[in-house]
């Protein structure tokens, strides 16, 4: 043992934990907007669709709006107000079943938006059929209007920038010293109560997304039969903006129903398909 | 110490994390507790006399529409009677709360100690309870037992109805003509010779009235009646029906079970032990069903203004205050009271609101039964703002109805109503009280330049730009690489010096290249050279002869040239050191030596085991 060295261990410094942090930060602030802005910018012709559509809403033109604005949608862009836009035009002609369904889909797009949950349920008000309402506890009401306050694409987002929240605390706890050890110590206990909430979040958003109607009636009136044929018994009638869930296709009828009890054919002209909810942000 | 300190803090976070978890369920529950629909449940008087009536009173607030009346377990000793409910509607502050009454008729039967309920409702699947309550029957009743209102009394014999055994029941309306939504009495009559005793009174369904509005006229009357020179005892039901439409109407059957006392014909045993062999013979009793012709209102002299109202009502007004202000806002209270099917009173005619903003603020109803008549209020309120100073004058308030008794239409009105206006005050102007209120719905406008979230429908939410989301996973396994290096150092210092062995070394001999031949350059070189060895061979070498350092070199698997050119560099040095050498060759030595060091570290780093930086 004699004549052993007892010299200066060379320490990792504390610093190299910020340097490694930064980047991660960085990523932390601008991944999603970087990501988001690669969807690239949409085509004048659609640009020209939707200019149109506005034009002709502003002159009271509201049937020369919606086919302004379903020309744009055709082209293959969306955004919740250009589906919120033509949810108003279609109203404001008349085409109450359409403006149910495009203002449903913005509202998918964009839950928060007070406007389109405006329009939504004063278009819902207007809609004839009223189904019987569910027998729901108030915790299950409460949890419905905490689903329904962000989209499936949000708690995806949350989930990514948790997972870089957590890289960062992960690097300050096992790179850092003292004080910064310890904020990344607290950090990793608090990112990881935040990503049981949030992987809970995308599950029950998930079940919601599932048993959400996928369907809405706009035709005027629809007949609904027992079979996907004229002659079939008409069990029930729907009106328009009814919202329901689809099934099978049989030729020119859908399936639809309300509920167990309530199902049929309908054809396939007296509803249309709401989109399928998007996950990535 | 520090183990104690982190073990402290630890504690402390658990708790703290636990406190927050605590209040935000406490504060789910109190949020909870306070929307919950309440019930409450309470009587007129809680000790009587046998015979007397207990008034029980069911209050329920913040239920639906679909909940469901309220279950109240009779207790032993009581008869009860639905004696109808009310409901109260306020509008407050643009906020609609309404509460329903539910009134019963407690018959003490028997002396004791009861407990009545708890009282339940249900209401979207979930059970709410009021209180229990305790109720004293004291003995001796206020009354002759079984009650006897009016004594005894003539009555013409019963028709349609068997007399057998002295047991039967029956019916009776006291008008088979009424005009729609008139009041017609509708009453079950059970008559009981006063020789016939009865053990039980069951199964009682009352008269089928599809096509009417039914209203409960209070508890069980019980009298007595002579018929035919003999003496009945009757229990009487009564209901106040309203016609909801013209035609033949039908009041259907109803139905009793009496159970009369039956001897056995065996004595003795058990029979015996408990009095005389008594057994029951159910009774079934049944009443014939009764029309009513139910006439539509006349066409003649029907007022402009009639909205279907039938009954006997006056009506009366008030504002809240006697002045007001310009832009403050006060109500006008409206009520219409009488007799008839209160629920369905119309809405008043209203007369010219001029100089005066208008706003419906609700309706509240209030029913009472006497003496086999429903009667009550309603009350609607208005709440104006004024627009301009000075007295307004408001025509009378009418409210036309249809009276029965009298077979015409007639016309209830207020006095005519005046209010003087005064100029708002300048600091009022702006800071009025009066809620805004909603006057139309539509949907809003559209969003105009939107063109900044477009994006594609399809296929443009994966791309190259989420190879970005790999980065904090890379940054990850670099922290734990590093981390994990730390580790290793900092457990074996040794290797620790050993890995910074040769830069260090390398950058003491670029500074001596530097600085040039000087006299302590040797000593400086022979420092480095044995520096790094130390830090490699984790021994101080300064103690060691040359002699063992080559040896020991050779052991830790350098090559024996190589261990000679150490040997050499270290004594040229000496040489110097000590006045022997020159310090000509000074510069090529140092030069040399970083070659030399790193042919060590090559050879060193072969053959070290089980080591790795």
């Amino acid at each position: 043992m004699s004549g052993t060295r007892r010299g200066a261990v060379r320490k990792i410094r504390p610093w190299a934990a910020a340097v490694l942090a930064a980047p991660v930060l960085a990523g932390c602030l601008f991944a999603l907007p970087v990501q988001s802005k690669a969807a690239g910018n949409a085509p004048q012709s659609v640009v020209e669709r939707i200019r149109d559509g506005e034009a002709a809403y502003e002159a009271g033109r509201y049937e020369e709006a919606v086919s302004a604005y379903r020309q744009a949608l055709s082209s293959g862009w969306h955004s919740s107000a250009l589906y919120y836009n033509l949810g108003c035009a279609c109203f404001k002609a008349g085409s109450l079943g359409w403006a149910v369904a495009y203002l449903e889909e913005a509202r998918r797009l964009a839950p928060r938006d007070a406007s389109i949950r405006h329009n939504l349920r004063v278009a819902s008000s207007r809609v004839r059929d009223r189904l019987p309402e569910e027998n729901t506890s108030r915790l299950l009401a409460l949890l419905s209007q905490i689903l329904d306050g962000y989209a499936p694409s949000d708690a995806i987002a949350a989930l990514l920038v948790l997972v870089w929240v957590a890289a960062v605390a992960l690097v300050m706890r096992w790179l850092g010293r003292g004080l910064l050890s310890t904020a990344g110590r607290w950090g990793l206990w608090l990112v990881a109560a935040l990503l049981i909430l949030c992987v809970a979040g995308i599950l029950l958003k998930a079940y919601q997304v599932s048993s959400a109607p996928s369907g809405v009636i706009v035709a005027e009136e629809a007949q609904v039969h027992s079979g996907p044929r004229e002659g079939e018994t008409v069990q029930f009638v729907l009106h328009a903006g009814t919202l329901l869930h689809l099934g099978r296709d049989a030729g020119d009828w859908r399936e639809v129903w309300l509920s167990d009890e309530m199902r049929g054919w309908v054809p396939s002209s007296a509803v249309a398909a709401l989109s399928q909810p998007v996950w990535l942000p | 110490m520090k183990r104690l300190e982190r073990h402290n803090g630890r504690q402390l976070v658990k708790v703290s994390v636990l406190a927050i978890c605590l209040a935000a369920v406490l504060g789910c529950v109190v949020r909870a507790a306070a929307d919950d629909p309440q019930i409450r449940a309470e009587v007129n008087r809680a000790q009587v006399r046998v015979g007397d009536v207990i008034v029980l009173s069911v209050q329920l607030e913040g239920f639906s529409k679909r909940a469901g009346a309220p279950n109240v377990p009779k207790p032993d000793g009581f008869e009860i009677y639905d004696s109808g409910r009310s409901t109260n509607i306020s509008w407050v502050n643009g906020k609609l709360s309404s509460s329903t009454t539910h009134t019963y008729q407690l018959v003490a039967r028997r002396a004791g100690n009861y407990t009545l309920g708890p009282i339940t409702v249900d209401d979207k699947g979930r059970t709410y309870r009021a209180d229990p309550l305790s109720l004293q029957v004291v003995a001796g009743s206020t009354q002759p037992a079984p009650a006897t209102p009016g004594g005894t009394r003539e009555t013409p014999p019963p028709s349609g109805q068997t007399a057998e055994q002295g047991l039967f029941a029956r019916v009776e309306i006291d008008k088979r003509e009424a005009y729609l939504d008139e009041q017609v009495v509708l009453r079950f009559l059970l008559y009981q010779r006063a020789d016939i005793r009865l053990h039980e009174i069951a199964d009682f369904q009352a008269p089928t009235t599809e096509g009417f509005w039914r209203e409960d006229l209070g508890p069980q009357r019980d009298y007595r009646v002579e018929i035919e020179g003999e003496l009945y005892q009757v229990r009487e039901i009564s209901w106040a029906l309203f016609p909801t439409k013209v035609g033949e109407l039908e009041i259907g059957s109803g139905s009793i079970v009496c159970h009369v006392p039956e001897r056995s014909r065996r004595r003795g045993g058990f029979s015996d032990f408990f009095g005389r062999g008594l057994f029951s013979r159910p009774v079934p009793l049944r009443t014939e069903p009764m029309r009513v012709r139910v006439k539509a209102l006349p066409d003649d002299g029907r007022p402009a203004g009639f909205s279907g109202t039938v009954g006997t009502y006056r009506i009366d007004a008030q504002f809240d205050t006697p002045e007001a202000r310009q832009g403050d806002p006060l109500a006008l209270t409206v009520t219409v009271r009488g007799a008839g099917h209160v629920q369905t009173i119309a809405v008043p005619e209203w007369p010219e609101w001029e100089g005066l903003r208008v706003f419906d603020s609700g309706e509240a109803v209030s029913v009472q039964k006497q003496d086999d008549r429903v009667m009550g209020e309603k009350t609607f309120t208005q709440v104006l703002i004024p627009t301009r100073t000075g007295s307004i004058a408001l025509d009378p308030i009418r409210l036309s109805f249809f009276d029965p008794a009298q077979k015409r239409y007639r016309t209830a009105s207020t006095g005519p109503l005046q209010i003087e206006v005064l100029p708002a005050e300048a600091s009022s102007i702006g800071s009025g009280s009066a809620d805004v209120l909603a006057v139309g719905d539509d949907i809003l406008y559209i969003q105009t330049g939107l063109l900044g979230n477009l994006r594609p429908k399809h296929g443009g939410g994966l791309g190259l730009s989420w190879l970005i989301h790999l980065v904090p996973i890379g940054l990850v396994v670099a922290a734990a690489w590093l981390r994990n290096r730390r580790m290793v150092l900092e457990s074996d210092p040794s290797l620790a010096r050993r890995a910074q062995a040769l830069k260090t070394a390398r950058d003491r001999l670029r500074r001596l290249g530097e600085h040039g031949p000087t006299s302590s350059a040797a000593a400086d070189l022979t420092d480095v050279v044995e520096n790094y060895l130390s830090d490699w061979l984790d021994v101080e070498v300064r103690g060691l002869r040359r002699g063992d350092l080559e040896n020991t070199l050779v052991g830790a698997g350098v090559s024996s040239d190589l261990a000679t050119q150490v040997m050499q560099l270290l004594d040229w040095s000496d040489s110097v050191r000590f006045g022997v050498g020159t310090l000509e060759s000074t510069g090529e030595r140092i030069r040399g030596a970083d070659p030399l060091l790193r042919s060590l570290e090559e050879e060193l780093r072969k053959s070290s085991l089980g080591v790795r930086l």
